[in-house]
C-alpha cells in the first residue's frame, strides 16, 4: 500500500487531503474507467476529508474542462457553480437536527426523478448517513438500488456498523482511515518546517487531523496549555481531597467544550506515555518527548495496572462528557480517581 | 443506460441462473408447470439472497407470451418490460417509502381493473416489513381474495415484523444464505463474462466476507475490479476489504505468546500507518483465536468449512500455533479482544484505546482466573453457612453433650447435602458409611437424636437467615413471620413464639400448611437436615422452656460419653496420618 505522500499524482482527486491514498485511488479509478457506481458510501473517522472527497468526486463527474485528468479543473462553469454551493445537480443532504428523516428521503426521491438541469450527473450527497432513522434508511433502499440513470448517491458516515446492512450492501464502499501519526509527523517536519520535538508531540495529540496539528504548532498558547495540564495532573498525587477538588473546579472553570476534550486528550497521552515508560521503555513511541525525564520518573510511581485503570477513568470521562454529563461532576470524579495513590 | 453495477447487470434472468436457492426454484417452477401458482407469496431471507430477483422472474414466467412457462423467453415485450421496470401490469411497490394506509387503499382501487396487456397483474411489495399496522390490516382482505387477474409477491428481510394474519395468507419461502463455494463459483462466472480473472483464494475471501449474500459479494468484487483492474489478487482484496493481512495476524499471535508489549505497540503503529480499521483487526484476531480454540478441541474441525482465518495459514503452521496455546488462554484472549472492541465503539482515541487494551491483555493473561474453576458465589456462601453452623454445634456439644453424637448428627447433615458430595474423597465416604450405622444404632438406643439448639444468640442468627431466605421466596410471608421469635430448636423441631397481639392473624398465616412448608424448606436448606416448624403463642412457649434447660442439664451431666478417640472423624485422621492423640481441648 502506498504511504501518504507517495501517491501517484494521476490518482489524486483532491490535493488537500492527506493520507487517503486508498480512497483517492478508488474514486479516481471509477472516473477514469467510467465505472461510476450508482451509490457509494465513504466511511471513516471524523475530520479526514469525507465530504471534501465526495464533493471533488461530484465536481470531477460534472466538470467539462478536465480533459484526461481525473480531478476537476476548477474553472469551468460547473466547477464554479459547485464551489459557490449553487450547483443545481449536486446537493448535500444534512441531518435535520439530529437525524436524517423520512421526509428528507421522500424529497430526494422526488427530486432525482426530474431531469438534470445542465450536467451529466446528478449527485446527491448524504452527510452522516449513520444518523438516518430506520424509516428513512428503508425508504432509501429502492431508489438506492435502482436510481434513475446518471444519478449518483454518495453517503458519508463515521460509523459503518450503525447503518442498515441492506443500505450498506447496495453501496460501493470506500474506506477512509485515520491519518497515521507518522505521516503527520513527516508532513509537519518536511512541508511546514516545524521543529522535531513539536512535530512529534503535535502529530500524536492532533487525533489524526492535519488541520488540528498545524493549528497547535502555530499557536504557542495551545502548547503551553498542554504543559500546564500535565503539570497539574503530576502535582495531584497524594494531595488531600480538598486540594484535588479545587484543582478539578479550576479546570472546570477555565476549560470548556472543545478545550476540555483536548485537555482530556492530553491527559490520556500523558498516562499512555507513562505506561510505555513503565513497560517497554521504547522512547520512540513516547508522545510528550519534551517531558521524557519527568515521564520516566513518574512512571515508577505507578503499577501497570494502576496506569491502565487511570486511562480507563479518562476514557470513561470522555464518554460521559459526550453523553452530556455535567462537566463539573465528571471532572471531580475523574480527579479523585486519578489522585488516589496506587 | 450508462454503466450498470455488476449486481444489476448480472441479475439472473432465468430460473436456472439463480444460485443456491434450489429448493425455491424447484417448487416455483413446478407450480408454474402444473398451473398451481398461488395468489400470494412471501419471500423472506437475508439481504442479497435473491428475493426481488425471484419475484421478478416469477412475474416474467407468468406473463411471458409463451407462458405461463418456467422458461420465460426474455425477448417478448412483457419480459423486457418487466426487466426494465416499465411494465404497467407488474407493479413494484417500495413498502418502505409507501408505508401508510393510503397507499394500500390506492392499491385496492387499482387492483380491480383488469391487466392492460399481460395475463396477470403482479404486485411486488418489497421491504414489506416497513408497512404500518394499519396498512397491513387494510391489505388483509385483498391479500386473501384478490381478483382472479392479480397476484401478490411480498419480499422482506425481517419476517418476524410481519403480522401473523399476513403470514397465514401467503405461501412462504425462506431464502438461505449462500455457501462460500456457491458464491465464489458465481463470482468466477461473472468475471469470465467481464473478461477478467482473479486468484482462487481472492474469490474465497470475498465470498467469506459477504456472509452469504450474493449482492454483497458482487459489490465487493466490483470494488476490487475497479480498484485493481483485470486481475484481482489476494492482496487487492485484502486492501479493498480492509481486512488484516495474514502476516499481521501472525505477528499478533506471536507477540501475545511472547508477552511482548513492544511488538504489540509496533503492530498498532503498522496497522495505523497502513490505514487499517482497528475494529476489523480485532474481528480478524478474534476469529484467529476462535479457530485456534477449535483446533485445540478437534484438529479435524479447523480444516472444515467452518474455518475462516486459519485457512489462510498452512495446516502445519496452524497446528503449531495451537499446540502452544491452552484452550483457556484462547478464550481469555477472545474475551479481552471483545472488550477492547466495545471500548473502541465509543472511543474518540482509537489508537490509545487499542494500545492500552493490548498492554492490559498481555499483562493480565498469565494471572487470569479460569472462570470454569470458580463455582458461583451463592452456592459457596450457602455451603459456608452450613459449615459454620456445624462447627458451632460441634463446639457447643463438645462442652455439653456427647461429642460422638454431635459429629454423627452433623456428618449426617453432610451426606444429605447434595452440593458437598462431589468433593467427597473415598476416605470420607467410608467414614460416612460407618457413621450411618452409628447413627441408626444411636437413634435406636436413644430417641431424639435430632438437632437441638437452645442458645438464644445462635437461634436469633439462624432465624435471621431463615427470614432472609423466606423473603427471597415470599415477601408477604416474610412480613408475618418477622413478628415471631425463635424459642428453641429441639430434635429438629423449631418452635417459634408469637406475642399475644400477633397470635391471631400472623401466627395463623405461618401455621397454614403451604406457608409452613416454605419456611421448613428454607430452614432445612440452611441446616442441611429436615426441620419441622411449630408456631406457638409466646406464653405457651415460656412454659415449655424450663423443660429444655432441664434436658440440657441432663446432657451436661454425662460428658464422659465423649472421648476424642471415639470420634469417627478423629479416628479417620489418625488412621490416615498414622498419628496419635497428644492432647485434646475443644
Amino acid at each position: 500500500m502506498q504511504r501518504g505522500g507517495l501517491v501517484d499524482p494521476a490518482e489524486i482527486l483532491h490535493e488537500g487531503i492527506v493520507g487517503q491514498a486508498f480512497a483517492q485511488r478508488m474514486l479516481a479509478n471509477m472516473i477514469r474507467r467510467e465505472m461510476i457506481p450508482h451509490a457509494a458510501l465513504l466511511w471513516g473517522p471524523a475530520g479526514v476529508g469525507k465530504l471534501s472527497l465526495a464533493k471533488s468526486f461530484a465536481a470531477a463527474l460534472n466538470c467539462t474542462g478536465r480533459g484526461d485528468s481525473v480531478s476537476a479543473c476548477g474553472s469551468c462553469s460547473s466547477c464554479r457553480l459547485l464551489a459557490s454551493g449553487n450547483h443545481p445537480d449536486v446537493r448535500v443532504v444534512e441531518p435535520d437536527r439530529r437525524n436524517i428523516g423520512i421526509d428528507q428521503i421522500r424529497d430526494t426521491i422526488e427530486a432525482v426523478s426530474y431531469r438534470s438541469y445542465s450536467s451529466k450527473w446528478k449527485v446527491w450527497i448524504f452527510r452522516h448517513a449513520d444518523l438516518m432513522t430506520e424509516q428513512a434508511a428503508n425508504s432509501l433502499l429502492k431508489i438506492l438500488e435502482d436510481p434513475p440513470s446518471n444519478t449518483v448517491f454518495i453517503l458519508t458516515a463515521q460509523n459503518l456498523y450503525s447503518i442498515l446492512p441492506t443500505v450498506v450492501s447496495r453501496c460501493r464502499l470506500v474506506r477512509l482511515s485515520l491519518v497515521p501519526q507518522e505521516t503527520i509527523e513527516h508532513l509537519l517536519l518536511t512541508r511546514h518546517g516545524v521543529s522535531k520535538e513539536q512535530a512529534r508531540i503535535q502529530s500524536y495529540l492532533c487525533g489524526g487531523s492535519v488541520g488540528a496539528a498545524l493549528e497547535a504548532c502555530s499557536d504557542q498558547s495551545l502548547d503551553e496549555g498542554r504543559l500546564a495540564a500535565i503539570q497539574s495532573i503530576r502535582d495531584l498525587a497524594g494531595k488531600p481531597t480538598w486540594e484535588v477538588l479545587a484543582a478539578a473546579a479550576h479546570v472546570n472553570e477555565t476549560t470548556k467544550g472543545l478545550a476540555l476534550d483536548r485537555f482530556l486528550h492530553i491527559l490520556s497521552y500523558w498516562y499512555r506515555d507513562l505506561l510505555i515508560c513503565r513497560t517497554v521503555q521504547d522512547m520512540d513511541r513516547v508522545a510528550n518527548i519534551d517531558m521524557l525525564d519527568e515521564a520516566r520518573a513518574d512512571s515508577q510511581r505507578y503499577s501497570v495496572a494502576g496506569l491502565i485503570r487511570r486511562l480507563r477513568y479518562i476514557f470513561e470521562a470522555q464518554r460521559q462528557l459526550a453523553a452530556n454529563a455535567s462537566a463539573g461532576l465528571v471532572l471531580d470524579r475523574l480527579y479523585l480517581a486519578l489522585s488516589a495513590l496506587d | 443506460m450508462s454503466y450498470l453495477s455488476f449486481y444489476r447487470k448480472y441479475r439472473p434472468q432465468r430460473f436456472e441462473e439463480v444460485v443456491g436457492q434450489e429448493h425455491i426454484v424447484k417448487t416455483i417452477t413446478n407450480a408454474i408447470e402444473l398451473d398451481r401458482v398461488s395468489h400470494a407469496y412471501l419471500f423472506c431471507g437475508p439481504r442479497g439472497t435473491g428475493k426481488t430477483t425471484m419475484a421478478k422472474l416469477l412475474a416474467k414466467a407468468i406473463n411471458c407470451v409463451d407462458g405461463p412457462t418456467s422458461r420465460p423467453c426474455g425477448v417478448c415485450d412483457s419480459c423486457r418490460g418487466i426487466v426494465a421496470g416499465t411494465s404497467v401490469d407488474v407493479v413494484e411497490i417500495d413498502a418502505a417509502s409507501n408505508r401508510g394506509i393510503n397507499e394500500i387503499r390506492e392499491l385496492q382501487e387499482k387492483i380491480r381493473f383488469a391487466p392492460s396487456v399481460s395475463r396477470v397483474k403482479v404486485y411486488i411489495i418489497d421491504e414489506v416489513h416497513m408497512l404500518t399496522q394499519g396498512a397491513f390490516n387494510a391489505l388483509l382482505k385483498t391479500l386473501e381474495e384478490p381478483p382472479a387477474h392479480a397476484m401478490f409477491v411480498l419480499a422482506t428481510t425481517e419476517p418476524h415484523k410481519i403480522p401473523e394474519t399476513i403470514l397465514s395468507r401467503c405461501q412462504r419461502f425462506d431464502f438461505h444464505r449462500l455457501s462460500t463455494a456457491d458464491i465464489s463459483g458465481h463470482l468466477k462466472s461473472i468475471l469470465q463474462r467481464e473478461g477478467a480473472s482473479a486468484d482462487e483464494d481472492a474469490l474465497r475471501i470475498i465470498a467469506l466476507h459477504a456472509d452469504g449474500s450474493v449482492r454483497d459479494s458482487i459489490s465487493i468484487l466490483e470494488q476490487c475490479y475497479s480498484y485493481s483492474g483485470d486481475h484481482i489478487s489476494v492482496a487487492d482484496v485484502i486492501l479493498v476489504l480492509g481486512i488484516t493481512p495474514t502476516e499481521r495476524l501472525r505477528e499478533f499471535v506471536d507477540a501475545v505468546n511472547r508477552r511482548d508489549i513492544g511488538s504489540l505497540l509496533q503492530l498498532v503503529a503498522s496497522l495505523s500507518s497502513e490505514g487499517r480499521d482497528f475494529r476489523q483487526f480485532l474481528q480478524d484476531a478474534v476469529s484467529v483465536y476462535r479457530d485456534l480454540a477449535v483446533l485445540r478441541l478437534d484438529s479435524n474441525l479447523a480444516t472444515g468449512p467452518g474455518s475462516s482465518m486459519l485457512s489462510r495459514l498452512s495446516p502445519e503452521e496452524a497446528q503449531a500455533l495451537a499446540s502452544r496455546l491452552g484452550l483457556d488462554e484462547c478464550l481469555y484472549v477472545i474475551e479481552k479482544l471483545a472488550r477492547i472492541d466495545t471500548e473502541l465503539k465509543t472511543s474518540t482515541q482509537p489508537s490509545i484505546t487499542l494500545e492500552v487494551g493490548l498492554i492490559e491483555l498481555v499483562e493480565s493473561v498469565d494471572s487470569r482466573v479460569d472462570v470454569s474453576q470458580v463455582p458461583d458465589l451463592q452456592s459457596l456462601s450457602r455451603r459456608l453457612a452450613v459449615l459454620e453452623r456445624q462447627v458451632a454445634q460441634l463446639i457447643r456439644r463438645a462442652g455439653s453433650s456427647g461429642l460422638a453424637d454431635s459429629v454423627a448428627a452433623s456428618s449426617a447433615d453432610d451426606s444429605s447435602q447434595g452440593e458437598t458430595r462431589d468433593d467427597q474423597s473415598p476416605c470420607r465416604a467410608e467414614t460416612d458409611d460407618k457413621m450411618g450405622e452409628r447413627d441408626s444404632v444411636d437413634s435406636q438406643g436413644e430417641a431424639g437424636s435430632g438437632l437441638t439448639i437452645t442458645d438464644q444468640n445462635e437461634l436469633d442468627r439462624l432465624f435471621h437467615e431463615i427470614l432472609d431466605g423466606v423473603r427471597a421466596r415470599s415477601v408477604p410471608l416474610f412480613a408475618v413471620l418477622r413478628e415471631g421469635r425463635p424459642a428453641f430448636l429441639r430434635n429438629d423441631v423449631l418452635v417459634i413464639g408469637f406475642p399475644q397481639q400477633y397470635c391471631s392473624f400472623h401466627m395463623g398465616r405461618v401455621r397454614e400448611d403451604k406457608n409452613r412448608q416454605v419456611i421448613e424448606d428454607v430452614a432445612s436448606l440452611l441446616l442441611g437436615r429436615s426441620v419441622t416448624i411449630r408456631a406457638l403463642p409466646a406464653d405457651d412457649v415460656a412454659q415449655m422452656a424450663p423443660g429444655i434447660s432441664g434436658k440440657q442439664g441432663q446432657q451436661a451431666d454425662k460428658p464422659s460419653a465423649c472421648k476424642p478417640e471415639d470420634d469417627p472423624l478423629v479416628k479417620s485422621v489418625i488412621e490416615a496420618l498414622d498419628g496419635r492423640i497428644v492432647d485434646s481441648d475443644l
